[in-house]
């Protein structure tokens, strides 16, 4: 998404990267999360656009009401018109069925999962996702050659990730992974790629996540816009390696990784942030970050993490600035990072106390001195503590093993076992 | 039996190892029933401490038994005094039990009496007396542990905590589970007064990992000690030792609700939560008498932040000392610092004039003899704890009921052979 914050998004460009219900559910996320209404509107309008000739005549009922006759009557419900899509639909569904159940009698496996597949389809396009899955899900048993497993775990994988079940996503990835064969076909493995990318960012693995997005290539293009678009690749992978890995691992994944390269083309802004923060100007790529922040909130995948995303790239990008000094003026450094001394000061010994950064503050003069811990006194600390531990564990079980050789269990209602409380009731001060 | 006839049935028959023998059989046989003044008076007029231990020991018992818990009898605690101060170890070690619950009987006593301390002396003599090493645990250390605590005579214990116990054995001290719990407990509160926390936290795992099959509310106040402890030492509360029985494992959900709030709050950053917490359980604290260790774990988690900055800041205003560590001004912190300096929680000078304090690295740097000698000591502790594991193992491995266990497992179940199954059994086996 190619936009910054006074000039709101071009929702025309952006929804023109994807189809189906990649479409829809994206600009109806944006609807329900923007509080700009003509944003709001302008999202409304697209998705009923493509809505309109298709058989999910819930979800078009749903975002005409949202409308309101905002748009005039070009879109408003027509109830007559919405009522035999369904009608439609429902007979559609019916000959597939009856279909089904022809094949099913003769036990035709390939016509089987071929009508598994068209009915999964056709619930999908319904906007009936359960159903969809469950047809997929069913095709499984009928699946005889590799391409059949790969095409039907696309299919599953597609309908996991809008019901927003990653774990069947991640089960369906490895799945489909597996079979031979897929390696070389560089479309399907890139789809999949893609898939287990958003599982591992919904887990909030970004390492794993970056991992995934930055091994797409630009083949990709529009061949998964029902899920994601190339754009959203650049943005996942540049955020999730800029917030988890170290200066070598991001040369590695993204600066030498030319394949990658070319997505990130597809967005320069993200790519120049990128390539800022490799180049150490992180006052650049921080205020990018902070500028385009109000977009990724409207981020269908994104949005719950880009605060903790942020968060991290900034953390990172703080030790990666101290991490070769011995001593840092933080009146110098504050410039760098868009802030004054006291917050610089109190955003680093965060981090000091996390451990992330290993030095010491000198608050009287504003110097960050680098701390060279004493690994001998810390050995000698480690080995005492664990020779303590180790005598009163054993101390103990040598114990327990003679409470349970005579038996001294404590067991209920033990005669004469009184409440220890009203036998003693006894204070310290 | 009239309290004569038992009167001259103890003292005829306290001579010879068979008579006695003969005698502990008649007396266990036999309820004494007679009320309390008539026996301690047959008693005190007919029979002496050293030569009739086990007699005197059944009649004290029994007299000693009734009235409580409401009423103490002063003359059973005098006669009790005279016969622990000077017995027969033999004959008391005849019915272990019995002597124990004297001990029991004549601590209640005492307290009820209001005067503890005077049965300190006689109890501890008692227990030099009877416990046949320093390594075995008997009942009576509870009672000497539960006086101690009473009276804060902390130091008399001492003797028998520097000692570590390994065998606990009812056949030579009459132990109980119950015994065992309050030794580690009461033990505990001993360590705890003492301020020696690590060593209380060790003795109340103790009693929080005895193998039990119900849950003692002496487990239960243990663990809620244990908890604040941990927060007193270690700043958290983890979990408990994984060999830790599941029954108490689950009170601490159920039973300890307040004190496992107060741990969360304890340990999240920023800990804005804590003081709430502590006021909103402030009833439960009250009730476990548990309020003083409760303010101790709020002062450790002050100091704790304060030691924080120590690794974060070279130098660090006094008042930015108080904001960051929450205190209310920077007269407190210089106060706090000054303490914690003086107790060698941190390396700190303060410079008043600029109100700056410069935080120093440890000077402890491990060289030394003192390390060489903690360590090598450390290294003969472990030898000989292995070496006691080792025999512990040996013992396990002649064990017979171990041995038929193993056996059994290594062979499988017997009904794998199908000859030795009973039709009915068979049936239920058929898929």
């Amino acid at each position: 998404m190619q936009a910054s914050a006074d000039q709101p998004l071009d929702l025309e460009g952006y929804a023109a990267n994807y189809s189906s219900h990649g479409k829809t559910n994206r600009l109806t996320f944006i609807a329900s999360k923007s509080n700009n209404a003509s944003l709001q509107l302008d999202a409304l309008r697209l998705a009923a656009d493509e809505l309109q000739n298709s058989y999910d005549t819930t979800r078009y009922g749903e975002i005409c009401r949202q409308i309101g006759g905002r748009l005039g009557p070009l879109y408003v419900a027509d109830s007559t018109k919405l009522a035999k899509k369904q009608l439609e639909a429902e007979q559609k569904h019916q000959a597939l069925d009856n279909e089904l159940l022809g094949y099913k009698n003769n036990l035709i496996k390939n016509s089987i999962r071929i009508c598994q597949t068209s009915m999964g389809d056709h619930a999908y396009n319904r906007g009936n996702l359960q159903d969809a899955f469950k047809c997929y899900v069913r095709s499984r048993d009928y699946c005889s050659t590799a391409k059949d497993i790969t095409q039907m775990c696309l299919n599953v994988i597609k309908v996991a990730i809008e019901l927003n079940n990653y774990g069947h996503v991640q089960n369906y990835v490895t799945k489909a992974e597996s079979t031979p064969d897929v390696q070389k076909d560089n479309t399907i493995s890139t789809k999949l790629k893609c898939a287990s990318g958003l599982a591992a960012l919904k887990d909030k693995k970004y390492k794993q996540a970056a991992r995934r997005f930055t091994e797409v290539s630009a083949e990709l293009g529009s061949t998964y816009s029902e899920v994601i678009s190339l754009q959203d690749v650049a943005l996942y992978g540049s955020l999730c390696s800029l917030a988890s890995c170290d200066r070598q691992e991001l040369k590695r994944t993204i600066i030498d990784n030319f394949r990658y390269r070319e997505v990130l083309n597809a967005s320069p802004e993200i790519r120049d942030m990128v390539y800022d923060f490799y180049n150490s100007k992180y006052a650049a790529c921080l205020s990018t970050l902070d500028r385009l922040k109000p977009l990724f909130l409207l981020d269908l995948h994104l949005h719950q993490h880009v605060s903790s995303l942020c968060t991290q790239v900034r953390n990172r990008a703080l030790i990666q600035y101290s991490t070769p000094f011995t001593s840092v003026n933080l009146a110098t450094m504050a410039p760098a990072f868009i802030t004054d001394v006291r917050g610089l000061e109190n955003e680093l010994a965060k981090l000091i106390q996390d451990n992330q950064i290993q030095a010491r503050i000198d608050s009287n003069a504003k110097i960050l001195h680098a701390r060279h811990t004493n690994v001998r006194s810390q050995t000698f600390k480690a080995a005492l503590q664990a020779g303590d531990d180790y005598l009163q564990e054993t101390h103990r079980l040598l114990l327990r093993a003679s409470l349970m050789r005579h038996d001294l269990l404590q067991r209920a209602q033990q005669k004469g076992g009184r409440m220890q409380h009203q036998e003693q009731p006894m204070r310290i001060g | 039996m009239t309290v004569n006839q038992l009167m001259i049935a103890i003292k005829n028959s306290s001579d010879t190892p068979k008579k006695l023998a003969q005698l502990l059989q008649t007396l266990q046989q036999s309820s004494i029933n007679e009320p309390a003044p008539a026996l301690l008076q047959g008693l005190s007029q007919t029979l002496q401490t050293r030569s009739h231990t086990l007699g005197i020991v059944y009649v004290l018992v029994a007299a000693g038994s009734q009235g409580l818990p409401q009423q103490a009898n002063p003359q059973f605690v005098t006669l009790c005094q005279y016969l622990l101060l000077e017995f027969d170890v033999d004959q008391s070690r005849m019915a272990p039990d019995k002597f124990t619950t004297l001990c029991h009987l004549y601590r209640e006593h005492s307290i009820l009496l209001n005067e503890p301390q005077a049965a300190l002396q006689p109890l501890r003599i008692a227990l030099t007396n009877f416990q046949a090493s320093h390594e075995l645990i008997t009942p009576i250390h509870a009672d000497i542990f539960q006086i101690c605590v009473l009276t804060k005579c902390y130091s008399m214990a001492m003797p028998l905590l520097a000692h570590p116990a390994y065998d606990v054995d009812p056949e030579i001290s009459g132990m109980t589970a119950r015994d065992f719990l309050l030794y580690s407990y009461y033990g505990s509160l001993i360590h705890i007064g003492r301020k020696q926390y690590s060593e209380a936290i060790g003795m109340l795992l103790h009693s929080i990992t005895a193998p039990a099959m119900a849950t003692s509310a002496i487990t239960i106040a243990a663990l809620k000690k244990y908890i604040l402890l941990c927060l007193i030492q270690k700043g958290t509360f983890g979990s408990l030792p994984k060999y830790t029985p599941s029954q108490v494992t689950r009170c601490l959900k159920a039973d300890c609700q307040a004190y496992m709030d107060l741990a969360n709050a304890y340990s999240a950053d920023p800990a804005t939560k804590l003081e709430e917490t502590a006021a909103k359980h402030h009833q439960a604290f009250d009730n476990d008498g548990n309020m003083g260790l409760l303010q101790l774990a709020l002062e450790a988690h002050t100091m704790r932040a304060v030691q924080r900055l120590t690794r974060t800041y070279m130098t660090l205003s006094l008042s930015d000392i108080a904001s960051r560590a929450q205190l209310k001004g920077a007269q407190e912190a210089e106060l706090l610092v000054l303490r914690m300096i003086e107790a060698g929680q941190i390396h700190a000078s303060i410079d008043d004039s600029a109100g700056m304090v410069t935080f120093l690295e440890d000077p402890e740097q491990y060289y030394g003899a003192e390390v060489v000698d903690r360590l090598s000591k450390q290294i003969a502790l472990s030898n000989e704890l292995s070496a006691r594991v080792q025999a512990a193992n040996c013992q396990v491995s002649l064990d017979k009921a171990y041995l038929q266990k193993t056996q059994m497992r290594d062979f499988g179940p017997r009904f794998d052979d199908p000859g030795e199954i009973s039709s009915e059994q068979q049936m239920v086996f058929q898929p």
